[in-house]
């Protein structure tokens, strides 16, 4: 199985595990308060197990209905362009953004969450968005002290001398 | 039947409304007193305060996570030493310019400013992205102009008799709205209706966190104070498409408008044209919008999703919607300037605040010694006019502010993803904790970061999660309400519910049913050929 596929099995056992449980933590509610989450979680599961099976076994006739059909007006002469479209889609996933480079970003942003907490926002984000523009972006040093000073500025104005935060 | 007549009268508690000759009364006196609330409001200072508050709004609607609570509560203080026509006009100059400044960053960033700048989105940042932010924006600003003048006019001439509009509607009508505004997934569901409806399903377990709106049990909360009362719209949406949007930006090293050209101010005036071309798109969406903020506690965010599934829904080629369709930000744009007309009605008729703002708005004009309810239009009539002059003058002034500078904001698509990406990552994650001070706020916008960047990676739809997350609550609220109260037939056995009803099922169908026939038509022509 490619890597990205196996991205994408994690992906969708993931929702489908998020469904799974708010069906089974939903038992624990009274009736009236059970009934919709439990609902909306057995159709959201269903949904899910038929999109992974339709997914990973594409020659399935069963699953076919699955495939992406919708209620769309489509004139015939937008057809062709739509197929042009679904070719530049499967070129964008090809250049798609590696996980690990998005939970590094992750990590960056927890960090900024902790610094706000910690530190004030005031003196928090301009390090942050001078972090990120120089060592993530890789921006010259002079355009990431610019930016972070400017950003700083702004939010300062806005928040602490208009709202009084 | 006897169910639903049995408990009418117990949900509807008598009042009285008055005969024509009340209503024809209440009419006279309010136009006789145009001239001089228009006097008052022109009269210096009046007009510095109108600007000032008019570019405060659009600021706040600008930065995400900022809106209207925040622009009045800061500007409430301010006015109490004011006369009570001055507050009046600062603060719905703020307040009416608070939707289009959400629109400009919806188009911009795809992080609408506010919750009822939601749809601009779908085809705003589609078309910023293909070097016509311009055009988006100049759209955008006369669509909100237009549908302004429209929601005041509608105001004008149903506030004598809204209160007969404001009654008809009860839960099974709330559950119709809800139900019409979750058929719009069946078009924005990109590629997959499939996938759209497990967006769906996904935003509407998210909407069951909380306090249930029924039995009052906390659900999903795990021991957390921060979730019991829900998932915050703003930090949600803040998350699920700035954040995704700002790594795309950073890691691509693109700018928005990736290689096409930007022209500015060329663009900008095709859009103001566009909407002049699309004029059944800009009534329906006004009307739409006038509708829905008459009936309290509905709102913006529904206001726009439902003028914007209407528009795709029944258009003859709904092919672009969601690829940078210029209809796409009409229908929103008039509907959520149009709803503040609407949504004065019922504040100013039985001083109910349909919404946060107008809740604001009320207190007001409490503090000014002015009482909202049936009375205001005989003891204050005067109030009411000025209220409407102002929210027009408000749009009028922040839309043109917005066509002046629609040609440099468009350059902003631009800057390098690598300067950018930074930039929205930190305002964003910022303005989602300043909206209530909450690093539980924080948590959630980047919750919904990745969330949103996974969903926007495997093709499931944002749009429909965030359409499932506005309407849940008031879905399961009003589903279970109408049982309780009306039973099953109450949804069907209410004319107005029907009608929505028949309207859902039609909007829904109706593309099949053309589908087909034009398959049939296109096999005879073959087989005739």
């Amino acid at each position: 199985m490619k890597m990205q596929k196996i991205d994408q099995l994690i992906a969708y056992a993931v929702f489908l595990l998020v469904a799974l449980m708010a069906v089974v933590i939903s038992f624990g509610y009274v009736k009236d308060a059970r009934t919709f989450p439990l609902l909306v979680g057995l159709v959201t599961s269903l949904l899910l197990i038929l999109q992974i099976l339709a997914d990973f076994f594409p020659n399935v006739k069963a699953l076919k209905f699955i495939k992406p059909i919708n209620f769309r007006n489509r004139p015939s002469a937008t057809r062709s362009v739509e197929k042009k479209e679904n070719n530049e889609t499967k070129k964008e996933e090809e250049v798609a953004v590696p996980w690990t480079k998005v939970f590094v970003l992750f990590g960056w942003l927890i960090g900024f969450v902790i610094m706000t907490k910690y530190i004030i926002y005031s003196i928090g984000a301009p390090i942050f968005i001078f972090l990120i523009t120089h060592y993530l972006s890789k921006e010259s040093l002079k355009i990431s002290i610019f930016l972070a000073l400017g950003t700083g500025l702004f939010l300062y104005l806005i928040f602490g001398l208009i709202l009084g935060r | 039947m006897n169910h639903y007549l049995r408990h009418k009268n117990n949900y509807l508690p008598p009042i009285k409304l008055g005969g024509l000759d009340r209503v024809h009364k209440e009419g006279i006196r309010l136009y006789e007193g145009a001239i001089p609330a228009l006097l008052s409001i022109l009269s210096w200072p009046g007009p510095l305060y109108l600007i000032l508050g008019s570019l405060l709004g659009l600021l706040f609607g600008i930065i995400p996570g900022l809106g209207g609570p925040q622009v009045l509560a800061l500007l409430l203080p301010v006015t109490l030493t004011m006369e009570p026509h001055q507050a009046i006009v600062i603060l719905i100059g703020a307040m009416g310019a608070i939707p289009f400044g959400g629109s400009v960053s919806a188009i911009l960033i795809n992080t609408p400013g506010t919750g009822q700048s939601a749809a601009t989105i779908f085809d705003g940042f589609p078309l910023a992205k293909n070097g016509k932010a311009g055009m988006a924006i100049g759209a955008a600003a006369t669509a909100s102009l237009l549908g302004s003048y429209f929601g005041a006019l509608i105001l004008t001439l149903i506030l004598p008799f809204g209160r007969y509009f404001v009654l008809a509607f009860s839960y099974p009508e709330y559950f119709m709205m809800a139900i019409m505004g979750l058929s719009v997934i069946a078009v924005v569901s990109k590629g997959s209706l499939w996938k759209g409806l497990i967006g769906a399903g996904l935003g509407l377990l998210f909407a069951s966190v909380g306090f249930d709106p029924i039995t009052g049990q906390i659900r999903y909360a795990f021991g957390s104070n921060y979730l019991y009362d829900g998932i915050k719209l703003v930090p949600a949406m803040i998350g699920l498409f700035a954040i995704s949007e700002a790594i795309s930006l950073i890691y691509k090293r693109e700018s928005i408008a990736q290689n096409h050209q930007v022209v500015g101010y060329k663009d900008v005036f095709e859009g103001i044209v566009s909407v002049f071309k699309n004029m059944g798109t800009f009534f329906r969406g006004s009307i739409i919008g006038t509708l829905v903020g008459i009936i309290p506690g509905v709102g913006g965010s529904v206001a726009n999703f439902v003028a914007y599934g209407h528009v795709a829904q029944t258009a003859k080629d709904n092919s672009n919607f969601g690829k940078g369709d210029i209809r796409g930000v009409i229908a929103p744009e008039s509907s959520n300037n149009a709803k503040d007309g609407g949504s004065l009605v019922p504040t100013l008729i039985f001083g109910i605040p349909g919404s946060v703002e107008m809740a604001i708005l009320l207190g007001a004009l409490i503090l000014h010694g002015i009482q909202p309810g049936p009375r205001l239009m005989i003891d204050n009539p005067e109030i009411v006019l000025v209220l409407i002059f102002a929210l027009v003058l408000s749009n009028t002034v922040v839309s043109v502010i917005g066509i002046g500078l629609a040609g440099p904001l468009s350059k902003l698509t631009l800057i390098p993803g690598t300067l950018l990406g930074p930039l929205i990552l930190t305002i964003a994650l910022i303005a989602s904790y300043m909206t209530d001070e909450s690093f539980g706020d924080m948590m959630i916008t980047l919750f919904f970061g990745l969330l949103g960047f996974t969903m926007n990676r495997y093709n499931f739809s944002r749009v429909a999660l965030v359409i499932a997350l506005v309407l849940g609550e008031m879905l399961q609220q009003t589903l279970f309400q109408t049982i309780k109260v009306f039973g099953v037939a109450g949804f069907f056995m209410r004319p107005l519910s029907l009608i929505l009803f028949i309207v859902t099922v039609s909007l829904l169908i109706s593309p099949y049913i053309k589908g087909r026939k034009s398959k049939s038509k296109r096999q005879g022509d073959d087989f005739s050929a």
